[in-house]
C-alpha cells in the first residue's frame, strides 16, 4: 500500500497525468438492469484507473491542451457549467487548493474523452464499468453479498462530492470510488435507449427508436443499477454536471507492455 | 520507462493534432459539427473530411443499409423533403446518410443501396467507429448493437445550416416531416 502511495506521489510530483491502473480479468455477466432471461454480456480483459480523475490532474491536462480551457472550449463540446466549480485567478480558471484531490466534475463527455485519448487511453464502456462496479470488497459479484446493494443505495441517498479521491476501500479488483463519490462518464453512455424515468417505463419506445419492440427490456429489481441506467439515458455528451466525473480505461495489451520495464 | 516514452510520443502527437485542428477550423462557429476532424469514405470510395460538407445546408440521418425497422421510412421521409424543395433550392441542400454499421456498410454496399433507393446526388458515408460515435454524440443520437446483427437507434433527421450548426431535429418516423423541413430550409 505504501509503495502504491509513494508511486502515486512521485507521479504527481513529476507533473504527469499518469495514474495507477488495475488489471481486470474479463468474464461474462448478466447486466443487473436486464431481465433474468436476457443474454450474458462478455467483457474482455482490460485495465482501469484505480481512482477517478482529480481536479489537479484535469488542470494539468488543460495546461498542455488549452483548447479545453473554460474560456476556449467550443460550445459544440460543452455548456456554460463546464468546470463551474473552479475559480478564476489571473484570468486562469483553476481549482482551489482544497479541491485538488477531489474528483473533477462539471466536465463534458467530449472533454473526458479527450483527456483519456491524449494518454492513449479511452473511457470505459458501460459494460466494463458495470462489470467492475458489481464487485464488492471481497467478490467479483457483490450482489451475492448480503447488504451490498443497500450500501450503494445509501450512498445514492447521500452523495459525498467533496471527499478526496482514493479514500474508499479497494473493491475485489483493487479499484476505488466507483460508488461513494460521483457518477462517471462511459464511452457508450448513449447506448441506453430506455428513459428509466419510472419503473413502469421499462421497454423501448419504437416511436423514438428504430428497433424491434422487444429490445432492451429493463429489470428494475436491482434499483441501484436501474438508477444508473436511467441517469445515463438522461445525459447528453455536452452536459457538464456537478456530480459527474470520469476515469480512463485501456486495453489489457497496454498493461503487458509495461511489464518488465 | 518504455511505457513512459510511448506515452510522451502519443501525447505530443495528440497535442499537435489539436493545434492543427484549431488552425484549420478557426473559421467555423463554436457550435459547428465541422469542428470534428473526422475522415470518411463516400459511396464512390472518395476520402472526405466532414468539413468538406460545409457550404450547403444538410439534411442528415444516421442509419444503416440492412436496417428493416424505421430506417426505410426515415429515408423515404428525407426523399419527401427533397421532392418538396423547389428546383432552385435543391443545389443548396445536401442529403447525407451516415452509416451506424461502418464495417459492413463499405463504399460498395453504400453505392448499391443508393442506386437501389434512387438516392441521386446524395452523400452516403462510412467511417471509423470512433468517428461514428463522436458524430452521434454531437447530434445527440443514441444507438446500441442488439441481437440479430441489428443496431437500435434514434429516429432522427437533423437539419444543419451551411456552417454545420444544428437548425432543427425532427422525428424521422413521423408521417409528414416534409412540410416542416421544407419551411425550415427556406428560413435563411
Amino acid at each position: 500500500m505504501n509503495i502504491v502511495t509513494l508511486g502515486l506521489l512521485a507521479v504527481l510530483v513529476a507533473g504527469t497525468l499518469d495514474v495507477e491502473m488495475a488489471v481486470i480479468t474479463g468474464g461474462e455477466y448478466r447486466p443487473l438492469y436486464f431481465s433474468k432471461n436476457s443474454e450474458q454480456i462478455s467483457v474482455s480483459s482490460f485495465i482501469l484507473d484505480i481512482t477517478p480523475v482529480s481536479n489537479i490532474q484535469f488542470f494539468e491536462f488543460i495546461g498542455h491542451t488549452p483548447v479545453w480551457e473554460k474560456n476556449s472550449i467550443p460550445t459544440l463540446f460543452t455548456e456554460d457549467t463546464y468546470l463551474g466549480h473552479w475559480s478564476q485567478h489571473d484570468n486562469v480558471w483553476q481549482p482551489e487548493p482544497s479541491q485538488n484531490q477531489e474528483a473533477v466534475t462539471n466536465v463534458s463527455w467530449f472533454a473526458a474523452q479527450a483527456y483519456c485519448e491524449v494518454q492513449g487511453k479511452r473511457l470505459p464502456t458501460v459494460a466494463e464499468w458495470e462489470f467492475v462496479a458489481r464487485a464488492s470488497e471481497s467478490r467479483p459479484d457483490g450482489s451475492e453479498e448480503l447488504g451490498y446493494n443497500q450500501r450503494i443505495l445509501n450512498w445514492y441517498a447521500r452523495p459525498n462530492l467533496n471527499a478526496n479521491i482514493g479514500q474508499t476501500p479497494n473493491n475485489y479488483w483493487g479499484v476505488k470510488d466507483l460508488h461513494g463519490l460521483i457518477w462517471e462518464w462511459t464511452e457508450d453512455f448513449n447506448s441506453n435507449l430506455i428513459s428509466g424515468e419510472s419503473r413502469a417505463d421499462a421497454s423501448i419506445d419504437t416511436r423514438l427508436y428504430c428497433a424491434a419492440a422487444a429490445t432492451d427490456a429493463a429489470d428494475p429489481s436491482d434499483y441501484a443499477a436501474f438508477m444508473r441506467y436511467g441517469f445515463r439515458s438522461s445525459l447528453k455528451a455536452r452536459f457538464a454536471i456537478s456530480n459527474l466525473g470520469f476515469r480512463c480505461a485501456g486495453s489489457a495489451d497496454d498493461a503487458k507492455e509495461g511489464v518488465g520495464d | 520507462m518504455m511505457q513512459r516514452r510511448v506515452w510522451v510520443i502519443r501525447y505530443s502527437v495528440a497535442v499537435l493534432l489539436l493545434i492543427i485542428a484549431q488552425l484549420l477550423h478557426a473559421d467555423f462557429p463554436g457550435d459547428s459539427i465541422y469542428l470534428l476532424q473526422s475522415e470518411w469514405r463516400t459511396q464512390d470510395a472518395e476520402k472526405i473530411y466532414l468539413s468538406d460538407l460545409a457550404g450547403k445546408k444538410l439534411v442528415l440521418s444516421m442509419t444503416y443499409t440492412s436496417c428493416q425497422h424505421t430506417c426505410p421510412t426515415i429515408v423515404s421521409n428525407m426523399q419527401a423533403i427533397e421532392n418538396n424543395l423547389p428546383e432552385t433550392d435543391r443545389d443548396n441542400v445536401r442529403f447525407v446518410l451516415v452509416s451506424l454499421m461502418p464495417q459492413s456498410d463499405t463504399p460498395e454496399v453504400l453505392k448499391t443501396y443508393a442506386n437501389k433507393r434512387g438516392l441521386k446526388g446524395w452523400t452516403l458515408l462510412s467511417g471509423h467507429e470512433d468517428d461514428v460515435r463522436m458524430l452521434a454524440m454531437v447530434l445527440d443520437i443514441k444507438y446500441k448493437a442488439v441481437a440479430n446483427n441489428e443496431i437500435a437507434h434514434s429516429n432522427l433527421i437533423t437539419i444543419l445550416d451551411d456552417q454545420g450548426r444544428i437548425v432543427r431535429q425532427i422525428n424521422g418516423a413521423e408521417s409528414n416531416p416534409s412540410l416542416m423541413a421544407g419551411h425550415l430550409l427556406h428560413q435563411n
